[in-house]
């Protein structure tokens, strides 16, 4: 289910707290086969044809796991991890693989009599199992039980879109007593306001960009010429309505994951006041880029071994982090340009040559900017009818929608990240008050006919 | 610390009871107050509804005890003209027409008019190509949930930030100082079309546009006739029928010969069949090259006619359920 749905925030939310209270405070033991029931029951709510392929994959994972602990066969964990590729590839790049394939057509797997959709979160679980799979046999890792995996998996506030979470920073966590802790009022409360300021950068700033969006790539998908002014401002407007919409799925998720004693990592850092590339996927999907750089790109070679091999290691890195994002060259394309871009940043700081910070922020912003149309467009064609009409190779056109853009950049390039915020806030009664209201709204706000999905769940 | 955690216990209680409050004051408000006069779950007495568009109104207008009839149907049928209807069968008739709406938006707007008036003298039912669709889906613009037949539905529904926009409208009708709606639902809108800038393109078109001649239901098979005859099966039998098909500029009418028309015309007899089983019932249908559809001086675009040709065809139809009448006491 959606964090931003009547059924999640009015039901499934206040019953889950309810239920996890009553288990933390009279049956500890309960607590976390609680959490895991419901982290299923959320999963299964989409679609629950799906459930099963999530508890085969925990299942799996956790008895090879458990095997390679007592055998030390290495080769177990070589398994495991190629077996979680190749679910994943099944999944979600057959169709992909096949279309280089002349004669070959394969639109989807359709296991579970579901069409060709996507198990959702497959992506970010499969990362999940990876992460402790190679610190296990690194030694790294502890051997644990089967709750406590299934609930590192599947805990519900992160499954779906993430953020990334390693094992070692979350559980420890399942150990604890959330609500004993004495700053456990205070991290509630926190949580709170954490998901109420997701779900407004969500519903109020990003879900309004929809309009500037879709009407234009549709467009272009359709083959029509696109106009300076539309190009610009569906790719502006996309540009903040992909952060507002994942930077507020991910404040969601952290205030949720609060509420039930638990920190999740953080995913964004004003990714948009970059001032180099570097800079911004320091800033910009954290986890992922944390999880790119230990478990692909060191493992590649890293900066261990000269310039031309750490400037094709980060190349192969991003085009894969692109692939990761979705089946498509168009995601291929804009990973790719990324690691050309992120060569061409570390050639010139090797080179030691200046770049002042103005100038900085204003190339990686107007990069990662250009570099959107590749996300969005579906298709190479449907991209050059963008840039084209971004480069004003056809006409200038008209009608320039603005002013949800505006407010969206003053938030992203002036305001702090939502857990700044949150964390300076006050436990003052009137802010209690504010913020209830404002959620209420918010709710309203949810129950119009334009109510969005988040764009990182197709991933 | 341990007072850092009273004021942090407070503060979320005071958010959980104020998000509660907030939610139920509002969420409250909205159903006793009943922003587009439905009539559930609230006292008040029916007030009508402010101008607005017909699918904020008619919800409304569906009630009104002072209409014994109605005309359900979209865009097509908004220019049949109840005072024509009522001067020739005695009836009182309501236009129920809403834009855009197809054969499964029409079913609900149908079942609120029947739940308040479980007996009607008659009702007239606008069919178009749309009712020839291979596969009828739910439009993404029409509110299904003013117009649900359960409680919850519209409970669901109500809880929208559009519902909260529109309650200074409400406020004015319960002042008493709004621009009330007409009741029985007619709309001229041919100001609308007259001011419109695709009119002259539309002209064009009439004139030089080319006839389709591919079938979009190849397979020919009709779903929405079921939906037809499930409204007819709900009727009662002394409720007289008619199922109109409007008039259509020739322009938008299918090459003749054509796998279009072979799909038209087998859409229009399945439908002709259905109205045909019942007693009572009648198809007035306007379609069809005749010399009225040739002449786009009649027409604002290729599928709507202007004023003199709805009032030819509000004759026409009202004619036809005389008849059915008339055969119903032989």
């Amino acid at each position: 289910m959606l964090f931003n749905s009547f059924i999640f925030l009015l039901l499934f939310l206040p019953f889950s707290l309810l239920v996890h209270w009553l288990a933390e405070r009279f049956r500890p033991e309960w607590r976390l086969p609680l959490l895991l029931l419901l982290s299923f029951a959320f999963y299964s709510y989409w679609d629950w044809r799906f459930a099963p392929l999530l508890v085969a994959s925990i299942g799996l994972n956790w008895t090879l796991a458990r095997i390679f602990c007592q055998a030390r066969l290495g080769w177990l964990i070589t398994l495991a991890i190629c077996v979680n590729l190749l679910v994943l590839g099944v999944f979600k790049y057959a169709g992909f693989f096949a279309s280089f394939v002349p004669g070959l057509t394969m639109k989807g797997v359709d296991v579970f009599g579901s069409g060709d959709a996507l198990p959702l979160g497959i992506s970010f679980f499969t990362f999940h199992h990876v992460m402790y799979l190679v610190d296990l046999r690194a030694g790294r890792a502890p051997q644990v039980g089967l709750v406590k995996y299934g609930l590192y998996i599947a805990f519900f506030p992160q499954v779906l879109a993430g953020p990334l979470v390693r094992w070692s920073e979350i559980l420890h966590q399942f150990d604890e007593r959330p609500y004993a802790r004495s700053d456990a009022a205070e991290r509630f409360a926190r949580g709170l306001l954490l998901l109420c300021a997701g779900l407004a950068k969500k519903v109020l700033i990003g879900d309004p960009l929809a309009a500037y969006v879709n009407p234009v790539f549709q467009e272009a998908a359709n083959g029509a010429t696109i106009t300076l002014v539309q190009g610009w401002q569906a790719t502006l407007a996309f540009t903040f309505q992909i952060y507002f919409d994942f930077s507020g799925y991910t404040d969601m998720a952290l205030g949720i994951a609060l509420l039930f004693g638990v920190v999740l990592p953080q995913n964004f850092e004003t990714p948009y006041r970059s001032l180099s590339l570097q800079d911004f996927w320091r800033r910009w999907h954290m986890t992922l880029s944390r999880f790119l750089r230990d478990y692909l790109y060191i493992p590649l070679g890293g900066n261990r071994h000269g310039l031309p091999l750490q400037l094709c290691a980060l190349f192969i890195t991003m085009a894969l982090g692109g692939l990761w994002h979705g089946a498509g060259m168009t995601f291929v394309a804009w990973g790719a340009a990324h690691g050309l871009a992120l060569g061409v940043g570390l050639l010139w700081r090797r080179a030691g040559l200046p770049m002042p910070a103005a100038l900085g922020w204003a190339l990686t912003f107007l990069f990662v900017v250009f570099t959107w149309v590749l996300f969005r467009a579906g298709s190479f064609e449907a991209a050059l009818r963008i840039y084209e009409g971004m480069l004003g190779l056809t006409s200038i056109g008209a009608g320039l929608k603005w002013r949800a853009i505006a407010i969206a950049a003053a938030v992203a390039l002036i305001g702090p990240t939502a857990w700044v915020a949150v964390h300076k806030a006050p436990p003052s009664r009137l802010l209690a008050i504010l913020a209830a209201v404002a959620f209420t709204l918010i709710l309203f706000k949810i129950g119009d006919d334009a109510n969005y999905e988040f764009i990182y769940f197709q991933f | 610390m341990a007072g850092a955690s009273a004021r942090w216990r407070r503060f979320s209680t005071t958010f959980s009871v104020a998000a509660v409050a907030s939610l139920a004051v509002l969420a409250g408000g909205l159903v006793l107050l009943d922003p587009y006069d439905t009539g559930r779950l609230t006292p008040l007495e029916p007030t009508g509804m402010a101008e607005g568009p017909p699918w904020q109104v008619n919800a409304s207008r569906a009630r009104d005890p002072q209409f014994d009839s109605a005309i359900i149907g979209n865009s097509r049928a908004q220019m049949l003209e109840p005072a024509i209807l009522d001067e020739a069968t005695g009836s009182r008739f309501v236009n129920l027409s809403i834009q855009g709406a197809g054969p499964l938006e029409l079913q609900r707007v149908f079942g609120v008019f029947l739940r308040h008036h479980p007996a009607p003298r008659a009702v007239i039912i606008g069919v178009d190509e749309w009712w020839c669709r291979p596969e009828q889906k739910r439009g993404d613009t029409f509110p299904y949930w003013l117009y649900a037949p359960g409680t919850v539905e519209y409970l669901r529904g109500l809880v929208r930030y559009q519902t909260l926009e529109h309650m200074p409208r409400r406020f004015a009708v319960l002042r008493g100082d709004a621009a009330m709606a007409r009741p029985d639902g007619y709309w001229d809108y041919t100001s609308l079309y007259l001011g419109m800038t695709g009119a002259a393109a539309a002209q064009r078109r009439m004139r030089d546009g080319e006839r389709r001649s591919q079938s979009d239901n190849p397979q020919n098979t009709f779903p929405a006739v079921a939906i037809l005859k499930d409204m007819l099966d709900a009727l009662p039998d002394s409720t007289r029928v008619a199922v109109v098909w409007p008039p259509t500029h020739t322009s938008y009418q299918p090459s003749p010969g054509s796998a279009a028309e072979t799909t038209l015309r087998q859409c229009q007899a399945a439908l002709r069949d259905v109205v045909t089983a019942r007693p009572g019932a009648r198809l007035v249908d306007w379609s069809g090259d005749r010399d009225f559809n040739r002449d786009a001086a009649g027409f604002h675009d290729e599928t709507h006619y202007r004023k003199p040709l709805a009032d030819r065809l509000s004759a026409d139809v009202a004619d036809g359920l005389a008849a059915t009448a008339e055969a119903a006491t032989h």
